[in-house]
C-alpha cells in the first residue's frame, strides 16, 4: 500500500448519522425513486443489528450524540415490535449512555393508532415524504398499480396530528412543482407542519434523468424559491424551510469562518448499513448503487468485517481521496464553496462520472439557487436579519 | 338591417373567443364540465338576457370554444386564487363587520397580495389597474340589469378580469364572438359603433345565437382577452349575494 492510500486525508467521524435499512421494501412505487430493490421483502436480522450497534459503540466513531435514521425502504412496513426489539438491543450495547435519537422517514401511508402510540412512547422523530397537494403528489408517488397515494398519506398525517405528534415534511421538487409555491405553502399550513425540506429531483442510480435537468429549470426554481421564501417569512407562525435556514446560517457566518464540513464528504460521519449488513459511508444513497470504478461502494459486511478496519481499507481511502479532490476542486472553482462545503458525492459520481469533479445539477438547484435567493432577500431586508 | 348571412345559420355556434385554463393553476375539474351553451337571448325592454335553457356543449362545440391555437389576444383565460387568498378575503370581511366596505388600507393590501400571486402565475396586468369588490344580489339574470344586461355599455375602465370571492358557484356569460367578427357580421353599422351597439344589433337579428356560460367555483376567476368582449354575470340559481373581485385597467 503506498503512501497516498495510507495517509489519512480527513479524520473519520465523529458519527452523526447511522442510516439503517430495516428492509428495502417499499409499499409504494415513486417514479423518481433511486432504490433498485424496493420490491424485495428482505428484512434486517437481529444478528446484523447486534453487530452494527456493537461495532458502532466500540469503533471510536461515537464521540457525540448521534441519530439513527431508519430509511432506504419504507420503515413502517415492519411492525412496531420489530423496532421495540431493535431499540432495546441498541440500549443494551450503549454502555456509555450516549444520547441516541431515532428518526423515521416515512411515506405515512401505514401510520395507524399502534404506530402513533409507539412513536409517542419512544419520542421518535418523524419525517413525512409528501410532495404537496394531490395534483402534485400523485403525479409521481403512486402505488404499484399506478394509483395516487395522496389520500392515504393525508390519513396518516391526520393520525399523527390527532396524537399531537410533531413531524416535518420533505417534498421532492420536480419541474411540475415550480409553478405552485402558493399551493404548496397552503398545503403545509393546512397540515400544521412548520418544518419543511425541499429535495430536488436528483439524478442518481436508476433515476438517470431529472425534470430539472434543463436550461430553464434554474430560473424557474429561483422564482419558486423566492416566492416561497416570501410566503414562509410572512406566515404566522412562520414556516421553517431547511434549505433557507442552512443558507441563511452560512451567509451570516462571521467572515473568515470556514463552512462546516459536509457530513457527506466526511468519512464515517454518516454510516449506512443495508438489511444484509453491507455498510458504506459518505452519501447514504451510494450503498445500494453500482460502481465499476470502485467495485461497489460497500466497505464490507458487518457480519464479517469491522468498521474499525473499514476506516483503513484501500477502498475507503480511494473513495475518500477522490471525494477530497472533488471538494478541493469546488473550493478552487466555485464561488458558492463557502456556503456549501463541497457538494454531494453521490451527485458528482452519477452526474459527472467521478467524485473528483465539481459542479452538478444538484449543486445548481439545491445549493446555488437557494443561496442566491436567500442572499437577495437578506440584502433587501437587512432589518429582518436576526 | 342586413346581416352578413341568413339569421337561421347564426343559431349555430362559431369559433371566436377561446376559453382556456390558465397554465400555472391547478384545476380540480375539467374545462368541459364548467361550460354550457343555451339557445340565445331574450329581450325585456331594452335589456338583453341569456335564455335559461343551458345545456352541455357537444364535442364539436367544445372544440370551437376551447380548442385550436387561437391568437392569445382572443383567449379568455381562467384563473384560480390560492385557498389562502380566498380565506384571507373572508377574514378581512369579518374583521370589518360594521362596514359594508373594507377599510381602504386593508383592501389595498389584499389587492396587492392578489396581484403578487397572479403575477407569479404570469398573468399580465395592465400598467395601471384598479381593483374593486363588486357585490350583487342573487337571482338576477345580469349584473348590468338596469343598464342593458348582456349588451350594457361597459364602464370607462376596461374590465380585465374578475374572481369569484363568494362561497357559492358563480357564472360568467359571454358572447364568444370577437369585435372583428361582430363588425363583419353587422357591416351596416359604422366602424365607430361601440361593441355594445354591434352586439345589440347582432343579437336583435340573431337572438338564437348560443351564449356561453362559464361556471366559476369559489376562488376561480377569468382574465379577459386584450380585445373587447361582451360579458356579463348571471346570478340566477344563486342563494347568496355574489361577491366578485373585479380588476379594471385604470
Amino acid at each position: 500500500m503506498n503512501a497516498v492510500t495510507t495517509a489519512r486525508l480527513t479524520e473519520p467521524g465523529p458519527l452523526d448519522l447511522l442510516v439503517l435499512q430495516p428492509t428495502p421494501f417499499c409499499n409504494i412505487n415513486c417514479s423518481y425513486c433511486y432504490l433498485p430493490d424496493r420490491r424485495s421483502r428482505k428484512q434486517i436480522s437481529s444478528e446484523v443489528l447486534d453487530r452494527v450497534f456493537d461495532q458502532v459503540f466500540t469503533s471510536g466513531l461515537v464521540r457525540q450524540p448521534f441519530t439513527v435514521v431508519w430509511h432506504a425502504g419504507e420503515p413502517l412496513v415492519l411492525p412496531p415490535r420489530f423496532y421495540e426489539k431493535a431499540f432495546a438491543l441498541l440500549a443494551a450495547l450503549n454502555v456509555n449512555k450516549v444520547s441516541v435519537a431515532h428518526s423515521f422517514q416515512t411515506n405515512a401511508t401505514l401510520i395507524d393508532d399502534d404506530w402513533c402510540q409507539f412513536i409517542r412512547a419512544h419520542d421518535l422523530r418523524i419525517g413525512v415524504s409528501v410532495d404537496g397537494p394531490a395534483f402534485l403528489h400523485d403525479r409521481f408517488r403512486k402505488t404499484y398499480s399506478g394509483q395516487g397515494t395522496f389520500a392515504r398519506v393525508l390519513e396518516g398525517m391526520q393520525r399523527l396530528r390527532e396524537y399531537k405528534i410533531p413531524f416535518h415534511v420533505i417534498s421532492v421538487l420536480t419541474r411540475a412543482s415550480l409553478d405552485y409555491p402558493d399551493e404548496l405553502f397552503d398545503f403545509y399550513v393546512g397540515l400544521g407542519s412548520d418544518r419543511v425540506g425541499f429535495n430536488v429531483e436528483e439524478i442518481e442510480g436508476p433515476n438517470t434523468t431529472s425534470s430539472l435537468n434543463a436550461v430553464d429549470a434554474r430560473p424557474m426554481l429561483t422564482r419558486f424559491l423566492s416566492r416561497f421564501y416570501d410566503l414562509a417569512e410572512r406566515a404566522n407562525p412562520p414556516i421553517h424551510v431547511r434549505e433557507f435556514d442552512s443558507a441563511r446560517a452560512a451567509l451570516l457566518a462571521p467572515p473568515g469562518v470556514s463552512p462546516p464540513p459536509d457530513q457527506q464528504n466526511t468519512p464515517m460521519a454518516i454510516v449506512s448499513v443495508d438489511c444484509d449488513g453491507n455498510f458504506s459511508t459518505f452519501s447514504p444513497e451510494l450503498l445500494g448503487l453500482p460502481s465499476t470504478h470502485y467495485d461497489g461502494f460497500a466497505l464490507g459486511n458487518i457480519l464479517t468485517d469491522s468498521l474499525a478496519d473499514a476506516v483503513k481499507s484501500p477502498r475507503l481511502m480511494a473513495i475518500e481521496r477522490d471525494i477530497r479532490a472533488g471538494v478541493e476542486r469546488c473550493k478552487a472553482t466555485c464561488s458558492y464553496f463557502n456556503y456549501c462545503g463541497g457538494g454531494a458525492p453521490v451527485n458528482k459520481y452519477f452526474e459527472n462520472g467521478s467524485f473528483d469533479s465539481s459542479e452538478t445539477m444538484f449543486c445548481r438547484m439545491s445549493r446555488q439557487a437557494v443561496v442566491d435567493v436567500v442572499l437577495h432577500k437578506l440584502e433587501r431586508s437587512p432589518v429582518g436579519v436576526q | 338591417m342586413a346581416l352578413e348571412k341568413d339569421a337561421l345559420t347564426m343559431a349555430k355556434l362559431r369559433g371566436g373567443i377561446r376559453i382556456v385554463e390558465g397554465e400555472r393553476f391547478a384545476w380540480p375539474r375539467a374545462l368541459s364540465e364548467r361550460l354550457s351553451l343555451n339557445s340565445g337571448v331574450c329581450f325585456e325592454g331594452e335589456n338583453v338576457y341569456p335564455r335559461t335553457d343551458w345545456r352541455t356543449p357537444g364535442s364539436d362545440e367544445l372544440a370551437l370554444l376551447t380548442g385550436g391555437n387561437a391568437d392569445a389576444c382572443d383567449q379568455l383565460v381562467l384563473i384560480r386564487l390560492s385557498e389562502r387568498l380566498v380565506e384571507r378575503w373572508w377574514e378581512l370581511a369579518a374583521s370589518h363587520p360594521e362596514s359594508s366596505v373594507l377599510a381602504a388600507g386593508a383592501f389595498d393590501v389584499y389587492a396587492g397580495e392578489v396581484m403578487e400571486f397572479l403575477s407569479f402565475k404570469q398573468v399580465e396586468f395592465p400598467s395601471v389597474c384598479r381593483f374593486e369588490a363588486r357585490i350583487t344580489a342573487p337571482g338576477l339574470p345580469s349584473i348590468h340589469q338596469t343598464v342593458g344586461g348582456l349588451t350594457a355599455l361597459q364602464p370607462a375602465g376596461r374590465l380585465v378580469g374578475g374572481i369569484n370571492l363568494s362561497d357559492e358557484e358563480s357564472a360568467l356569460v359571454i358572447l364568444n364572438l370577437t369585435e372583428t367578427q361582430l363588425s363583419d357580421l353587422v357591416p351596416t353599422l359604422p366602424a365607430s359603433a361601440s361593441l355594445s351597439e354591434k352586439a345589440r344589433v347582432f343579437l336583435t337579428h340573431c337572438s338564437d345565437y348560443p351564449q356561453t356560460r362559464i361556471s366559476l367555483a369559489p376562488g376561480e376567476g377569468f382574465w379577459l382577452p386584450s380585445t373587447s368582449v361582451i360579458v356579463d354575470g348571471d346570478n340566477r340559481g344563486r342563494e347568496q349575494i355574489d361577491v366578485q373581485l373585479v380588476i379594471r385597467a385604470a
